[in-house]
């Protein structure tokens, strides 16, 4: 299932997944699916928030 | 002496008559006497310069007092006389030197008889290189009085002395019958003799077989098919093949009627003994038998076979008939069919053309050739049933039919059948039966594996163009569509689940070339193909083949066609990229999700690999098992290419792979500049690279550039900012289909993901 995982990392981010991150509509649980225990979606929504980071820190460093 | 003969001459005018009426005579005779009683320790120490010179003043001498002719003589036969005495001398160089000697006297004997017939041919400075007096006559009644040839050939004979005998035994033949007593000393000298004086004596019957008369060549031929198999070696079997072409006619022998294979075969020696060794049926090893299949085939390539070599071929394809030593059969056709006859059909007779269709019409040849194949299968088969296990590839080699190993003859009959089939002088065709039928033999049944492989190999040969519009391969173009839609698209002849991946490169080069005689494929450059038509030949069973083949290397190359035939669109249609590649998506996750809800996790990896495949190819990614391997390690560097955009001299530098694709290049000059790849126009060494070059491996390209870059004008229209991906990324449902495809499996694995 690595080959999976590979495909979905080399997919561009979902937006649909990436709104309801950066809006924080529901709970971070919920959100992140903690609980209903998928950790490939819990990395995979910890990615999206680990570039955004990544992505300001590189916008203040200018 | 010398020094007393070098007196005498210098005062013998000076002499009263008296005195030399006395004295020249009783010196002619000293010189005589001289000569005659010479030691063999004086023979030892003899200069033959001195010697030389001793006789030249004699001779200067003598003749003022005696008959010139009668002065000539007596010095020729001295010197021959002295030439026997060397050549009976205990030491070995003086031996050689006799032989030496006589045979330069055959020379000058030669011109001297030559000259007696035409005077008016020869200037006088011959007259330094002939006898005065001593003729071919003399000479050999001198060879018969000594023995001559019992000495040379007796107890002492040594290879040396063999060698240099060949001229005196032509000389005498020249002049007068050679005996055959002489024949059969020959013959006989060899007899428990070492290895070096056999072959000398071979030699020299081989190099005097062409001045020998009918009866000779009779005695000789019999001595030589006297020889028991088991006693043929490679020393024996080249006196067969070199008696057989020395004693060939001068000229062609013609058949006895026109377009029968008749031929007065009395007229040819020793021809008909190097076949019969090269049989099954002869006691030799299968080297030696192979060294007088060799014989043969070069024999018969002389001309004056001309007729001959057709009296063998049919002999051969009568063999073949009756499943007897085929190897060798199928080798000496083949041999002379692709050798010694022309193509043009000027000379119908004796053109490839004529002469095989003169075998066709008697042989049937493809028919015979299948038959013979099948009887030879069988017959392999029936000996491995009896093994209680598959026979192993080792095994292969060593198990033998006829004088050869399975292996030569299996790939002697394929090599054969190719020939027959692929040459343009005669047209020979399988029928689609007779192909079912080889199908049958080496594709269904084949004994080995790897028989099977290089069955599919031999099969999709094209044989005269890497282009597919010359296509020629053992199947005939009208054949083709019928072998594709009968035999390569249908499973029961084909096995698409253990499909190896020369049996889907046998079915790929077919899909090829049927889609491109149907118009459905073009081939271009680099002998890619574009596609015109989406509704092409084959398309379901390369799917089928996908769905259901089991070995990965083989799903790989399908994977790759697959992929092409989604990318490589033809001007048609490329407005229709865009669904095209949408609908390839779609089916690529239908399938996908086919594989979550059966639980099928091949189908499941199959449709990631087609996916990943996919969108390498739509970057201009080229993976690494779609390259052609060789070229692909030669060329495998990293580098960094220089990319210069015009007219700013704005310069860029991208890292990038020599085995990666133009393409790949064109997207990271795009994520460097940040233009759609549509929005600039690529150049090398001045040159533009068009967009159907992306599949290209940069190698095919100058390293390093710089490559040039102009920006411009997207066309309207032009789908340059899509990505399939875009289709997965934007639909829901396919990313949840994923979220449950990795949640399936994640108990304990997911430490082992690597994150990108």
């Amino acid at each position: 299932m690595n080959a999976v995982w590979d495909l979905l990392i080399r997919l561009p981010i979902n937006e649909k997944i990436k709104n309801s991150l950066f809006e924080v509509s529901e709970s971070w649980d919920s959100l992140l699916e903690v609980k209903s225990h998928h950790p490939h979606r819990l990395l995979y929504c910890l990615q999206i928030i680990e570039d955004f980071l990544l992505d300001k820190e590189a916008e203040r460093l200018k | 002496m010398m020094l007393l003969l070098f007196n005498i001459t210098n005062i013998h005018q000076y002499l009263n008559k008296d005195l030399q009426n006395k004295l020249i005579p009783a010196i002619k005779t000293a010189i005589q006497r001289r000569l005659t009683f010479i030691s063999d320790k004086e023979i030892k120490d003899l200069d033959r310069e001195i010697l030389v010179k001793f006789l030249f003043r004699a001779q200067n001498l003598l003749i003022h007092y005696f008959p010139q002719e009668e002065i000539y003589l007596m010095t020729e036969t001295a010197e021959l006389d002295l030439s026997l005495k060397f050549l009976t001398c205990p030491y070995f160089e003086k031996r050689l030197r006799g032989i030496n000697e006589i045979k330069e006297l055959t020379e000058k004997i030669e011109f001297h008889e030559d000259f007696a017939k035409e005077p008016q041919q020869y200037s006088s400075i011959y007259s330094q290189k002939m006898t005065k007096k001593l003729n071919a006559k003399m000479f050999i009644e001198w060879i018969n009085k000594n023995k001559i040839f019992d000495l040379i050939l007796g107890d002492s004979i040594h290879i040396e002395i063999i060698k240099r005998t060949h001229e005196i035994i032509k000389f005498i033949a020249k002049f007068e019958k050679l005996p055959l007593n002489l024949l059969d000393l020959l013959w006989n000298s060899c007899a428990g003799k070492h290895e070096a004086i056999t072959i000398g004596i071979y030699n020299l019957i081989v190099e005097i077989a062409d001045i020998l008369d009918t009866q000779g060549i009779n005695y000789l031929k019999q001595k030589i098919n006297s020889i028991p198999d088991e006693e043929q070696n490679d020393i024996t079997l080249n006196l067969v093949k070199g008696f057989a072409q020395k004693t060939l006619p001068s000229s062609s022998i013609k058949a006895l009627k026109e377009g029968s294979y008749e031929v007065d075969e009395s007229k040819f020696h020793c021809v008909d003994t190097l076949w019969r060794l090269m049989l099954d049926e002869s006691k030799l090893s299968p080297t030696l038998s192979e060294n007088a299949l060799n014989g043969l085939i070069e024999t018969l390539k002389e001309r004056s076979c001309q007729d001959l070599k057709k009296v063998y071929l049919r002999a051969s394809l009568e063999k073949i008939r009756k499943n007897e030593s085929v190897s060798q059969c199928i080798n000496l056709v083949h041999s002379l069919l692709s050798t010694t006859f022309h193509t043009h059909r000027y000379d119908i007779e004796n053109s490839l053309g004529g002469v095989l269709e003169q075998l066709d019409t008697e042989f049937d040849i493809v028919e015979l050739l299948i038959t013979e194949f099948e009887h030879f299968h069988r017959r392999m088969q029936e000996i491995f049933s009896k093994s209680k296990s598959d026979p192993t590839e080792e095994e292969k080699e060593k198990v033998y039919f006829g004088k050869y190993s399975y292996t030569i003859n299996f790939h002697n009959r394929l090599a054969f059948l190719e020939y027959i089939l692929t040459n343009p002088s005669y047209e020979l065709s399988f029928s689609l039966k007779q192909l079912d039928r080889l199908w049958e033999l080496l594709a269904l049944n084949a004994i080995w594996e790897s028989d099977r492989d290089y069955f599919f190999n031999w099969i999709s040969k094209n044989h005269e163009s890497s282009s597919y519009e010359d296509f020629s391969s053992v199947i005939e173009k009208e054949m083709i569509p019928q072998f594709f839609e009968k035999i390569l698209c249908n499973h029961k002849k084909l096995d698409f689940i253990n499909m190896s991946p020369k049996a889907f490169e046998c079915f790929q080069t077919y899909f090829r070339t049927i889609n491109e005689i149907k118009g459905n494929f073009k081939t271009v450059k680099g002998s890619k193909f574009l596609i015109y038509d989406l509704a092409y030949e084959g398309k379901e069973s390369l799917w089928s083949i996908f769905l259901n083949c089991k070995n990965q290397n083989t799903i790989s190359k399908v994977v790759n066609v697959l992929v092409s035939c989604c990318l490589r669109l033809g001007q048609n249609l490329e407005k229709e990229k865009k669904k095209i590649c949408e609908e390839f998506t779609y089916k690529c996750m239908n399938l996908l999700k086919e594989g979550y809800q059966k639980q099928n996790d091949r189908l499941i990896s199959k449709s990631v690999l087609l996916l990943m495949s996919f969108f390498d190819a739509f970057e201009g990614k080229i993976r690494p098992e779609a390259t052609e391997g060789g070229e692909k390690r030669r060329y495998n560097i990293n580098m960094t290419a220089t990319i210069v955009l015009k007219p700013d001299n704005n310069i860029k530098h991208v890292s990038i792979n020599s085995t990666q694709s133009i393409g790949y290049l064109r997207s990271l000059i795009s994520e460097s500049f940040g233009f759609a790849t549509n929005e600039f126009k690529l150049y090398c060494k001045g040159s533009l690279i068009e967009s159907d070059e992306d599949d290209s491996a940069l190698y095919n390209f100058p390293f390093g550039g710089p490559y040039i870059i102009f920006k411009v004008q997207p066309p309207k229209n032009d789908s340059g900012d899509f990505h399939p991906k875009l289709i997965m990324t934007q639909n829901t449902e396919y990313i949840d289909l994923l979220f449950k495809l990795l949640s399936e499996d994640v108990q304990g694995k997911i430490f082992s993901l690597k994150i990108k």
